[in-house]
């Protein structure tokens, strides 16, 4: 298992890239705010789907994976069990960029 | 051809016997006679990996034979004349993915004899008519084997997502790859390779 920790940022941080013949699964979050203010931090997924009969050109896809809202000096801690899957690039986008803000994700590839 | 099995099936080894059985002159429409015998002589152990992301509520099919667009072909049959691929399947993630083996381009292999259930993947009852799941040959318990050989009619997969989100359907190859040559006699013990016809009337 592996984890990285990002600081808050309005820009798309990458956490990780799935492999191309894994699933990336999150087990473990935490958000340490230490900001004035809340912050609300959204983990996305991007990736491109393959070409389907029904979708033969298909474009690049970002999903929303999971949003919390921590608020100003709140800590966060959240064990997933690893149901949060990952198909492509992980980022974590804040609702503000501040560096008093650290966001923490462990991850597995499957 | 195509086959699952209920466990995890030996590959062919050197000194192993295949039989190609069909009910037409050639087997599968390739070069090798109809229940001809075939000694296998060498034999190596190729891994690839292939990796699906399909939409909810979309299908693909992915033809089996050699192409230079290998993003949409899976490039799995051989080049040469006197070469069998024997590929056992394991597959891992997407589990909300129906898979169903097809040939020729829109002829589903397995289904049941009632007239009423003909395979449709629009149909939420007819799509549960034959099609595998991420379980039926988990990547660590592999029981799908598929046979190829150079020429032979083209083998498709179709993939349906039934799921309400992206799914990503990964398939491990272990190809097989037998060098084989035919022989004149009937051995002892042998492995049968079935033509899809032989399916299609109900064998």
């Amino acid at each position: 298992m592996a984890s990285k920790v990002v600081t808050a940022s309005t820009s798309p941080q990458t956490v990780f890239v799935t492999p191309y013949d894994k699933i990336g699964k999150i087990t473990f979050i935490e958000v340490d705010n230490r900001s004035t203010s809340a912050i609300t931090i959204t983990i996305k997924d991007t990736f491109t789907p393959f070409p389907t009969d029904e979708t033969p050109s298909p474009t690049q896809q970002t999903i929303d994976r999971k949003v919390i809202t921590v608020p100003a000096g709140g800590e966060y801690h959240y064990k997933t069990d690893g149901y949060i899957k990952i198909l492509g690039t992980c980022t974590v986008v804040a609702s503000v960029t501040d560096t008093a803000c650290k966001i923490t994700i462990c991850y597995d590839f499957d | 051809m195509f086959r699952l099995f209920s466990q995890v099936p030996e590959l062919l080894q050197p000194g192993h016997f295949v039989k190609f059985e069909s009910d037409r002159e050639m087997f599968c429409g390739s070069h090798i006679p109809a229940n001809s015998f075939w000694k296998v002589t060498i034999t190596q152990q190729v891994t690839f990996t292939r990796s699906f992301i399909i939409p909810p509520g979309e299908r693909k099919t992915i033809p089996w034979d050699n192409n230079a667009d290998y993003t949409n072909y899976m490039n799995l049959y051989p080049e040469s004349l006197n070469t069998l691929y024997e590929i056992l399947v394991g597959l891992k993630g997407g589990e909300n993915i129906l898979i169903y083996p097809i040939i020729p381009s829109d002829h589903y292999i397995n289904k049941l004899e009632s007239p009423y259930l003909e395979i449709r993947v629009e149909d939420e009852i007819k799509r549960q008519v034959s099609p595998l799941r991420v379980y039926d040959s988990p990547v660590k318990e592999p029981k799908l084997l598929v046979w190829t050989v150079k020429d032979m009619e083209t083998f498709y997969t179709r993939f349906y997502n039934e799921g309400s989100d992206f799914e990503k359907l990964i398939m491990h190859f272990i190809v097989n790859r037998c060098k084989i040559e035919q022989i004149t006699f009937e051995p002892e013990r042998y492995k049968i390779i079935q033509d899809y016809t032989l399916f299609m009337k109900g064998r």
